[in-house]
């Protein structure tokens, strides 16, 4: 039975992943050090994703089986440059960098030692797209989608791959609305199918990315939004009503 | 042109690239601020290469990980000068360091200095920027912003963070006037380079800026500057957001 570790619990998306995978006949490891519930036929880890020790003893613990990692982006931060706090600030850099560096040198170092695997990055149309209310977010988002290029480039040569998803906006998304951005107001009508993506809509591209046939699209970024950021002017749903 | 009289603060200014951008920029008659950390030696060369032609500006130390000073540096500047119209962020640090090399430590010490010293010098700046007819912040930042380097992932995650922090300040701060530019500097030839070279990754020292670059000039720091005088003028009031590659093309080989 093929694993893979989730790293972070907290996210929506990701909790629809692992309920993808664990139906699809994984093992999944679904950290819940920050937080969120067990979820049925998921494994329970509780690793700090910013000690490298642990994480290392937790892949050692997973064994030869493990086929990759699917790291998910933190949740979004809501503050302006001008109002940001240190606190937010050391919060960001610890959950959205550290805490990516140190995953990807021990799931490189473990997976190269078995010759193959893929650290899959599950990020956001805003490592490119500025959101206007979490630059915190945005700046660890575009870090870890150089950390995956770097990634690729390190750890290729002993068959592990990398890649960046930059998922696109979901229900829940929806505190992410902006004085300074128009990407939130009525996104549902900027989607080319006129509604908001499904956290599981993701899985079929995750199962992929886990498999042997992804290696050509290493180091890529994926864009996963459903055409939404393609979208330029005034939603469809008003255009028609001029 | 920039206004007359414009007044700039310039972090790392005393040596390399933000030396360049302060000859440049006292050549056109800007006041500037030139922030400096270690090397006061090259610090004080700068300074004296820019009075003896003429031009006016002073150096102030500050460690911009470290957010009083960087405010400190701020107060020093409009105490000096009554104003403040532009922020050039330039202080940053490139230790060359493979992945297998880097650990948690190393990444918070580098992230404090290249995103934290330009968070903090915004943020520190801004209620004076609000006040100037042109203000202008110019963030220097690199190719590996985008394009990964093999010999330090660590510096690569900071210029990606600058990419998404100067389109962030673009949206955040054009209702005041505000332009937020990048620039995405190549290779540079400058008297000082901070961590190991890269010797096992590169071509060949010889040849280290210009091969396979399409315009066979070497970059210098005078470019640099050239450009960020450019984008502190009321010329360039439309532009933001923007992120400008500066190395003669070579991204393209």
């Amino acid at each position: 039975m093929d694993t893979v570790f989730i790293s972070d619990g907290r996210c929506p998306v990701a909790r629809e992943i692992a309920a993808g995978f664990a139906a699809a006949g994984w093992r999944v490891a679904l950290n819940l050090h920050q937080g969120g519930a067990p979820l049925a036929g998921c494994e329970e880890a509780r690793v700090d994703l910013c000690r490298f020790d642990e994480l290392t003893a937790l892949f050692d613990a997973l064994g030869d089986s493990l086929r990759g990692v699917i790291h998910p982006a933190p949740p979004v931060i809501h503050a302006t440059l001008e109002g940001a706090g240190q606190a937010q600030w050391l919060r960001a850099r610890e959950e959205g960098a550290i805490a990516a560096m140190e995953l990807t040198r021990a799931a490189g170092a473990f997976l190269s030692n078995l010759g193959r695997g893929a650290i899959v990055y599950l990020g956001s149309v805003h490592a490119e797209k500025p959101l206007g209310n979490g630059f915190l977010y945005s700046m660890a988002c575009a870090a870890t989608q150089m950390l995956c290029r770097e990634a690729a480039l390190a750890y290729g040569p002993q068959g592990v791959c990398a890649y960046y998803v930059q998922r696109g906006f979901m229900a829940h998304d929806a505190d992410n609305l902006s004085e300074y951005s128009n990407l939130y107001v009525a996104p549902d009508f900027r989607h080319p199918q006129e509604r908001l993506m499904r956290p599981d809509e993701l899985n079929g591209l995750m199962l992929f990315l886990m498999s042997d046939a992804a290696g050509a699209l290493s180091g890529a970024d994926l864009r996963a939004d459903g055409g939404a950021t393609m979208f330029y002017g005034k939603p469809r749903k008003e255009v028609r009503q001029l | 042109m920039m206004s007359a009289g414009t007044v700039a603060i310039v972090t790392g200014g005393g040596k390399g690239v933000g030396a360049g951008i302060a000859r440049v920029l006292c050549a056109q008659g800007a006041r500037v601020c030139m922030g400096y950390h270690s090397s006061e030696e090259l610090a004080r060369q700068t300074l004296h290469q820019i009075q003896a032609a003429g031009g006016e500006a002073f150096l102030y130390k500050a460690d911009v990980s470290d957010r009083a000073q960087v405010q400190a540096m701020v107060a020093a500047t409009v105490e000096r000068y009554g104003r403040l119209d532009a922020l050039v962020n330039n202080a940053a640090m490139q230790p060359n360091r493979l992945l297998r090399e880097y650990d948690a430590d190393e990444l918070r010490w580098l992230w404090e200095i290249n995103i934290g010293g330009y968070f903090s010098a915004l943020q520190a700046c801004l209620a004076y920027l609000k006040e100037s007819k042109t203000p202008r912040v110019v963030n220097i930042s690199s190719v590996h912003g985008k394009r990964p380097t093999v010999f330090d992932p660590g510096y690569s995650m900071t210029k990606g963070a600058i990419r998404m922090f100067t389109r962030e300040a673009a949206i955040e701060l054009g209702q005041y006037g505000i332009t937020v530019n990048c620039v995405d500097l190549g290779g540079c030839r400058v008297e000082w380079k901070t961590g190991r070279f890269p010797m096992h990754l590169i071509w060949s020292r010889r040849a280290y800026h210009t091969h396979g670059q399409p315009i066979r000039v070497e970059t210098v720091p005078e470019h640099v500057g050239h450009l960020v005088a450019y984008l502190l003028s009321p010329e360039a009031g439309n532009v933001t957001g923007a992120g400008i590659r500066l190395d003669g093309g070579a991204m393209l080989t």
